[in-house]
């Protein structure tokens, strides 16, 4: 009787053991392959941004501008990123689209177009990802897009933070 | 039966992380000195001791709860979980201490992932550690056979290998899922040193 009992559970645990196993490897794989999306640069997350029209709504609001930074409330990087635009604004014309609620940084200039609570721009391109600057042509279509580059001065956030959305 | 098996899966699962820390550790000493550096606790003259006394209290744990899960004796069990537990809250202790000190840089708890892609420590090895040296001490409390009635030989000596699979699964299983919870991977599965990344 206890060996049969033994036996059984030797079974079951035999199985267990294994289909863990395929979680475990299912599960070590896709880290293997998220880790490897993230150390080669993220080239492609923007790739996929390129051909993409930008709201006409925002292109409207936009002015027609070429160039679009795309910056959050809960990004470490893009609230510096405002408040040093208040010093210096960018010198190429620029639209800057704002996820949040207040924006820490400057008033509008020559060059600096601001368009607030922007949740609504980030959502339709799948953008999940700050700073970002996009180019975009005469018809609203992005040509390029890549991380913006980080002025002097600037800590870029260590590494990625996850933090729950705000508009 | 139920407590034998909780007591000897938590030794398996003791005898496998354990073991394979302390081979991580050996096989990455630069990484793991430069990960002890970063954390700013430790004194420069005494990282080098921390890291070997650190090293060598894995290997020795990890031995010391293989030979109770080969010998089937709850004596050297409980001998096991009553140092490992200790061990484990300490080392729950200096991961606490580190996150609330707000570095951003990963606890070295892992033996799997880059670490170069994580910004900050993860209290789930610990914490699986402890409670794992808990419960199995528990258990202990609950045994008095020394070793499994009625299966044959080579059947006990299966058993033996199935649960030491479980343990080194159920490693791996809490090493992705930490490794999983520290960054925002699970969810966008995007992400880059200088950006953030914001949940839609």
């Amino acid at each position: 009787m206890t060996a049969s009992l033994e036996l059984s559970l030797l079974v079951v645990l035999t199985i267990a053991v294994v289909l863990l196993s395929f979680v475990v490897a299912a599960m070590l794989a896709r880290l293997i392959r998220l880790e490897g999306r993230i150390a080669g640069g993220g080239a492609d997350i923007f790739s996929e941004l390129v051909g993409k029209v930008i709201p006409a709504e925002l292109r409207a609001a936009s002015s027609g501008l070429s160039r679009v930074l795309f910056l959050a409330e809960d990004c470490l990087s893009c609230r510096q990123l405002v408040q040093r635009f208040a010093n210096e604004p960018p010198r190429e014309p620029t639209a800057l689209l704002w996820r949040g609620d207040g924006i820490p940084g400057p008033v509008e200039t020559e060059t600096l177009k601001i368009i607030r609570k922007a949740g609504h721009a980030f959502d339709s391109l799948g953008l999940r990802i700050t700073p970002v600057e996009v180019w975009v042509d005469s018809a609203g279509v992005i040509s390029i897009a890549r991380p913006y580059e980080l002025p002097r001065g600037i800590s870029a956030t260590p590494l990625v933070r996850k933090v729950a959305s705000r508009r | 039966m139920l407590a034998s098996a909780f007591a000897e899966a938590g030794l398996a699962y003791l005898t496998s992380s354990l073991l394979l820390s302390a081979v991580h550790h050996i096989r990455y000493w630069t990484q793991m000195s430069a990960t002890l550096t970063a954390h700013g606790l430790w004194h420069e003259r005494v990282r080098v001791p921390v890291q070997i006394t650190l090293t060598c209290g894995e290997a020795i744990v990890a031995s010391l709860a293989l030979w109770a899960l080969l010998a089937s004796d709850v004596r050297l069990m409980q001998v096991t979980f009553v140092v490992a537990l200790p061990l484990a809250a300490a080392f729950l202790a200096y991961v606490s201490v580190l996150e609330r000190s707000g570095v951003h840089v990963p606890c070295g708890c892992y033996f799997i992932g880059r670490p170069e892609l994580y910004d900050r420590p993860n209290h789930v090895p610990a914490l699986a550690l402890v409670l794992v040296s808990g419960v199995g001490l528990m258990a202990t409390c609950f045994l008095n056979a020394s070793t499994p009635e009625g299966l044959p030989m080579y059947l006990a000596g299966l058993r033996t290998a199935v649960i030491l699979a479980l343990g080194v699964s159920a490693t791996l299983l809490v090493q992705v899922l930490g490794v999983l919870k520290m960054g925002p991977l699970s969810r966008n599965g995007i992400a880059s040193p200088t950006l953030s990344i914001t949940s839609v």
